[in-house]
């Protein structure tokens, strides 16, 4: 049974990052995703997880440190916003060609310029080829819906590619709405536990990540990330279907609005 | 499990290579000769070594073989010449080849 609540979107996110219980979170504040890390402390301090949670010092490092947990054989988790996902770029990249599955929650704001803490995507579309792939949630139901089909997405052999939750920064991030959460055990049967067939810990089968590629070697590794980017369109729709079956919500790649019928007069007014 | 090391080529396609580059097996800096990339080169003097082991240890290339308790001749595929060695022979038996 679905759990009736009213929940921001931080805590949508963070109620699912708590039922899925990831082996490693590495935080670094920013706002609007600062509640996330926030309020997984207080699960991690209640004991309500058992969730390696660490706090370093900048969003470089937390995305670093996720990566290494990943290489380990671990499910690595964090968040960030704005200017620290600008800061996360250089690893963004290493997350991707390592094909690692991070799973990043974003809760977007403007790049600074004038400053401004509020939301836009010039945060996350600059990172829009990356590596990352990125999924938007227009509220909060969508933001946790989404978080709970990350990691199956992103681990999935055929995928193996870091994802992003994108949240708007404060109008979904902050803002309270009512939402439909899953039971915990519901959740963790969903999702199901990360098993990579090949991890840094495994210690009869010496791994190493991340190595070198001269030219020979660095546009074959990029052609097969793209074509794991386009496994990726099946695989979405493969969870969203599952999903729908399990939960009852249903998702797709997009979601539609008035483009069934494109007849002139229906047409918005040009500006 | 993937491919082996040494099956992976520059003629190599994107189908084939291991996800993320990933290498399944310890030891394979072995096929890799990194030696290539020495400008100065590092010159055993037999006569003046004392077999005192000193060098070894501090090569940071594992390129000072030693069997039997007693260093060989350098392996130039995998020296780097960084020339730490040198520093470290207390008895000048390591010095640095005379380019032409």
């Amino acid at each position: 049974m679905s759990i009736r609540e009213r929940l921001s979107g931080n805590e949508a996110i963070a109620t699912a990052m708590r039922q899925i219980n990831p082996d490693v979170f590495a935080m670094f504040p920013i706002t609007p995703s600062t509640e996330i890390p926030q309020y997984f402390a207080q699960y991690v301090a209640d004991g309500k997880v058992d969730t390696e949670f660490i706090c370093v010092e900048s969003e470089h490092s937390s995305l670093s440190a996720c990566l290494g947990a990943e290489a380990a054989g671990c499910r690595a988790v964090t968040a960030t916003s704005s200017a620290g996902l600008s800061f996360m770029n250089e690893v963004l990249y290493v997350a991707a060609s390592s094909r690692l599955p991070v799973v990043l929650a974003v809760a977007c704001r403007a790049l600074t310029g004038p400053i401004n803490i509020n939301h836009d995507y010039s945060d996350s579309m600059a990172e829009r080829d990356s590596g990352f792939i990125q999924i938007y949630g227009e509220n909060n139901q969508e933001v946790y819906d989404n978080y709970l089909m990350a990691h199956r997405i992103a681990e999935h052999p055929d995928v193996r590619l870091p994802l992003m939750v994108c949240e708007d920064g404060f109008i979904t991030s902050h803002a309270i709405e009512n939402i439909e959460l899953e039971e915990d055990e519901a959740v963790k049967k969903f999702v199901g536990e990360y098993h990579p067939e090949n991890y840094l810990l495994k210690a009869e089968n010496p791994l190493a990540v991340g190595p070198y590629g001269i030219s020979a070697y660095y546009m074959e590794a990029r052609v097969a990330q793209a074509h794991a980017m386009m496994n990726a369109k099946k695989v979405i729709l493969d969870v969203a279907a599952d999903f729908e079956k399990t939960f009852g919500r249903k998702y797709g790649l997009i979601e539609e609005y008035k483009i069934s019928d494109p007849s002139p007069e229906k047409r918005s007014p040009r500006l | 499990m993937g491919l082996k090391a040494e099956e992976i080529n520059e003629h190599i396609a994107w189908q084939d290579l291991t996800v993320g580059c990933e290498i399944y097996e310890p030891g394979t800096s072995r096929l890799t000769k990194t030696g290539e990339w020495r400008s100065r080169t590092p010159e055993w003097i037999k006569e003046k070594c004392k077999q005192c082991l000193l060098c070894a240890p501090f090569c940071p290339d594992a390129s000072i073989p030693v069997k039997d308790g007693k260093r060989d001749e350098f392996d130039y595929e995998h020296c780097k010449g960084c020339g730490i060695c040198i520093k470290a022979c207390p008895f000048q038996a390591i010095r640095w080849k005379e380019e032409n």
